[in-house]
């Protein structure tokens, strides 16, 4: 179970696969076992082997799979991070998915396919969590109140603000702030 | 002063690694070609026998041939020029006239050529053209980073429908039941494999 495999993009023919073998084998990684596009090594590997691994099949001619849906998914996340930044569609008429898919030129479907499958969880998951968080903050950095907070985040109403912050924290935002309040009150007392 | 240039015919070698395996072979057995490229080799001189011999000994144990059957060196030619028009070539020339194409490079009539193809490869040429660009669809699917729509559209398919139905006759399923079957199965193939 715990081996990796990696996608290698260019390879057609069994001297690809006989040249990466001896390449790699000499550069000290153990494959378990190699065919046309794929390569998988009986351990998993660290992030300075793979930089090894990705030297070595650029100097071949070829390029890991995986850099792209990489680059794909940093580029949903940065988008998703600006568009709470932003409030969370408060000031637009487009939702979160029409303007990711406007943004990056792609479906939405193929997007979320591609996001579910790397991260393990859906887009709009992502977004909900990483929105909960900024009102975590809120409540615990700052005086704003609740329905203040929840207009500023894009909340349809505070309602809606407190069922999803129950659901995804399993707290209510009240006993949140009331960690400030222990705070503060601690810092009065030294 | 005459300058001889000995030319070698080498069969199955379809991208730049089978390159670096070739010169490789030249490194073993001492010799500096002048050039080597798909399928073809220049060199100063004539190898001796036993040079060629070694030479001949390496090439076979890495899946290679040496062809001198001329013949035999055209078909090869032929193959050698789809396989690099078809997947080294980016962007892939939608438009391709493969008759039009191939008899220009390689200055013999096109009816000459696909008749020699057939005799010697057991399959029409324009067949094999198939075959070798749905090896490349299978590669595109592989990467699972464009979709049957933006593939067709990059191989030059007038429509999806067009291509999957190339793609369920040759490789017996569609594109997208395909593309569910990668990771389970060795579903690719070498292209000097593809007959």
């Amino acid at each position: 179970m715990d081996s990796t495999q990696i996608n290698i993009k260019g390879m057609v023919c069994s001297r690809c696969i006989f040249t990466i073998r001896e390449r790699l084998q000499t550069a000290g990684m153990f494959i378990r076992d190699i065919s046309l596009g794929k390569v998988t090594f009986c351990k998993p590997i660290d992030d300075p082997q793979k930089s090894t691994v990705q030297a070595i099949l650029s100097g071949l001619g070829f390029e890991l799979v995986s850099d792209k849906k990489e680059k794909r998914l940093d580029e949903i996340k940065t988008f998703i991070h600006t568009w709470i930044d932003e409030g969370s569609g408060r000031n637009s008429a487009m939702t979160l998915s029409e303007s990711l898919a406007n943004h990056l030129m792609t479906h939405y479907d193929s997007l979320g396919e591609l996001f579910s499958q790397m991260e393990g969880k859906s887009i709009e998951k992502y977004h909900i969590e990483k929105r909960i968080e900024v009102v975590k903050e809120a409540l615990v950095y700052t005086d704003k109140s609740l329905s203040q907070i929840a207009y500023e985040r894009g909340y349809s109403s505070p309602h809606h603000l407190s069922a999803q912050f129950k659901k995804v924290t399993g707290l209510n935002p009240s006993e949140v702030r009331r960690v400030k309040q222990d705070k503060s009150y601690l810092q009065g007392n030294f | 002063m005459t300058l001889e240039i000995t030319q070698l015919h080498i069969k199955n070698m379809v991208c730049p690694r089978c390159v670096m395996v070739v010169k490789q072979a030249f490194d073993q057995i001492g010799v500096a070609p002048l050039s080597v490229e798909l399928g073809e080799v220049k060199l100063k001189n004539e190898l001796t026998a036993d040079q060629q011999e070694r030479l001949d000994d390496f090439l076979q144990k890495n899946g290679f041939e040496r062809i001198d059957n001329r013949k035999a060196q055209l078909l090869e030619k032929i193959k050698t020029l789809v396989i690099d028009t078809i997947h080294h070539r980016d962007p892939y020339d939608t438009h391709i006239q493969w008759s039009a194409y191939l008899s220009d490079q390689l200055h013999y009539d096109y009816n000459y050529l696909s008749g020699l193809f057939s005799s010697m490869a057991g399959i029409t040429l324009e067949q094999y053209i198939i075959r070798q660009k749905m090896e490349k669809v299978k590669e595109f699917l592989f990467y699972d980073e464009l979709s049957v729509k933006e593939i067709a559209y990059k191989m030059g398919f007038s429509s999806v429908a067009h291509l999957s139905n190339q793609f369920k006759k040759i490789i017996g399923m569609s594109p997208t039941d395909f593309k569910k079957s990668i990771q389970n199965t060795q579903s690719r193939k070498s292209l000097d494999q593809i007959i």
